[in-house]
Parts: C-alpha cells; sequence; structure tokens
C-alpha cells in the first residue's frame, strides 16, 4: 500500500482535499462558470466555496474576474483554471491513473 | 500507513480525474462536430439565398454582384463565429485555444489567393474554385493546428482532414459537372460541400463516443478496496 502511496509523492496535497479536488475538476472538465454555478453543481454552502477558492487562487490555480452574467444578473464572479492549476490538476490526475492502472493489474 | 477509507477515497478519486480526462476530450470532439454542421448550414443557406437573389435580379453574370456578396461573407462569419462561441462549453483543446486564431486568416488567404487565381480560368470553372480552395484550407487547418492537437490526445477526431479529405477527392467531378453546366457544377460543390461536413461531424460524433467508452469498465464498477502488499 505504501508503494501506492508513493506514486502521490510530489503531489500538492491542498488537491486532494475532496471539496478542492472537485472544484478542480468540474473547472477542468467542463472549463470557465461563475460562482454561483460552481456552488450549485457541487452542493457547497457559500463559506465551504469561499474558504476552498481562496485557498486555490492562493497557489494560483484559479482565477477570479467579474463578467457578464446569465438571466437577470448582469455581473457575476466567474472562475476558471489557470495555466499552472491546468498543469497541476494534470500532473495529479497521470499520478492517480498510474495508481488506478497498476491496481488494475494488481487485480487482474 | 493509508488507512482503508483513505484508499478508497484516492481510488474514487482517480476514477473521477479520469473521467474529467475524456469528458474535456469529449467536450472538445464534440464543439468540433457541431461546428461543422453550424458553419455548414450557415455557409450552405447564405449562398443559397445569394443564388436565389442573383436569379432574380439577373445578376448572374455580374462579377461585381459575386465580389460584393463574397465580402458580405466575413460579417456573416464574424456573426456566427460570434453566437456558437457563445452556445459551446468553454473548456477544450489547449492547441486550439492557442492556434485556433490562425484558422480565420488561413482561410482568409487561401480565399483570397483562389479569387486571384480565378480571373485567369473559365467562367465555368471560376463558379467552382471555391469548392477545392475550402478542401485546402481545410488541409492546412489540420497540419497546422488540428494534427498537433489530435496527437497530444486533446481531441479524439480529425474533422478537418476527413472534410478536407473527402472535397479534394471529388474535385475532379465538380469540375468535370461544372465544365458541362455551370450552375449544376456549383450546386453539386454546394451539396458535396455539406457532405463533407456531414462526414466530418459524424466522424467527430464517433470519435468522442469512442472517448467515453474507452475505459467505461471502470466507471461502472465498485470501488475496490487496497491489494494485499501494496
Amino acid at each position: 500500500m505504501e508503494r501506492y502511496a508513493d506514486l502521490l509523492r510530489g503531489v500538492d496535497g491542498d488537491l486532494l482535499n475532496p471539496k478542492r479536488f472537485m472544484i478542480m475538476t468540474l473547472l477542468y472538465a467542463l472549463g470557465p462558470m461563475s460562482l454561483r454555478e460552481l456552488r450549485r453543481a457541487l452542493g457547497l454552502t457559500w463559506g465551504d466555496l469561499d474558504s476552498n477558492v481562496r485557498r486555490l487562487a492562493e497557489k494560483g490555480y484559479v482565477k477570479l474576474w467579474r463578467g457578464l452574467g446569465s438571466g437577470p444578473r448582469v455581473l457575476e464572479v466567474k472562475i476558471a483554471l489557470t495555466e499552472r492549476g491546468e498543469a497541476e490538476y494534470e500532473k495529479l490526475a497521470a499520478r492517480l491513473r498510474e495508481l488506478l492502472d497498476s491496481v488494475d493489474r494488481k487485480s487482474a | 500507513m493509508v488507512g482503508a477509507e483513505e484508499w478508497r477515497g484516492v481510488l474514487e478519486a482517480a476514477r473521477l480525474s479520469d473521467l474529467a480526462a475524456r469528458l474535456k476530450k469529449y467536450f472538445a470532439t464534440v464543439v468540433a462536430a457541431y461546428s461543422f454542421f453550424f458553419y455548414g448550414t450557415v455557409v450552405a443557406s447564405y449562398w443559397l439565398a445569394v443564388a436565389a437573389i442573383s436569379f432574380l435580379i439577373e445578376a448572374e453574370g455580374n462579377l461585381y454582384f459575386w465580389i460584393l456578396v463574397s465580402l458580405a461573407m466575413i460579417p456573416v462569419l464574424l456573426l456566427a463565429g460570434l453566437l456558437s462561441g457563445a452556445t459551446v462549453p468553454k473548456a477544450g483543446s489547449k492547441t486550439w485555444e492557442q492556434k485556433g486564431k490562425l484558422a480565420g486568416p488561413i482561410f482568409a488567404l487561401a480565399f483570397a489567393l483562389a479569387f486571384i487565381i480565378a480571373g485567369a480560368l473559365p467562367p465555368a470553372l471560376c463558379s467552382v474554385v471555391w469548392y477545392p480552395t475550402l478542401a485546402l484550407a481545410h488541409l492546412l487547418v489540420h497540419l497546422l493546428i488540428e494534427r498537433e492537437a489530435y496527437i497530444r490526445g486533446e481531441v479524439a477526431a480529425r474533422p478537418f482532414l476527413v472534410s478536407g479529405v473527402s472535397a479534394l477527392v471529388t474535385t475532379p467531378l465538380v469540375a468535370f459537372v461544372a465544365v458541362q453546366h455551370l450552375q449544376a457544377g456549383w450546386m453539386l460543390a454546394l451539396s458535396l460541400m455539406l457532405a463533407s461536413y456531414s462526414a466530418a461531424a459524424f466522424a467527430a460524433l464517433r470519435g468522442a463516443a469512442r472517448t467515453l467508452e474507452a475505459r467505461g469498465g471502470r466507471e461502472g464498477g465498485e470501488v475496490r478496496g487496497p491489494p494485499e502488499g501494496g
């Protein structure tokens, strides 16, 4: 088991936090969206979303800006992965894929 | 030691990130398919309307009319680009994000050259010169942008290659028919353009579907516990 855990060394532990991982995953798969959409998609409270997004922004993984909103909202806060965030997520995903492959091989 | 619960979470994260990567590729490929349907329809409807107007005002042989309607195509395509950009998912291929801006100049340059060459051609061939030009522009977009995106695994299909090759292969037929009957050649070219766009979009949709099926067995399965002995 430790050998598998070794595969995740060098990956930013912050991204392995379930909520932050979900935020990054959603932004990676679907691209930029508003904070409102992100909150609704993940079923998070505003407080939860705010603290996790702030943490990701401090690390330079996401960027926030005001953009044209949908529906009656004129302006909304939008969020997207930065290049650094995308690269870090891809690094994590590659390690996780290796892990999954080795588990699959082991169980075959 | 990694706890069983923690291990389970890591495996779920691995499956989720794998699915996210495939979804991203899926969306990028579906967007390509959608673009071929969308732009094909816009271009075909525009030129059919232009042809109808030319018959109505008897401007078939008027060079200025054709230059004017060709130039009027530019704002139509810009508007179509704005509309399609507002509706498609924003996540896509990195290569297309970086090099996608080249596509516009490639098409503009190819058509500008074609119109210059068209002046030296007989009227029958002049009316269908846009067809091989479109094919060459598609092949150039494939070589300069799409190929790299495909090699890097960002998209699952090469619709520009499919449409470019199919249009190029059918060019002699179009030229032959145009020499026999100018309008018939022009209409055949338009119809084959739509056919090649449909084939390209279909190929892209098939590629997108394969992306999701690639590791389908995993998603349905139960999350296993840590293997013995790690």
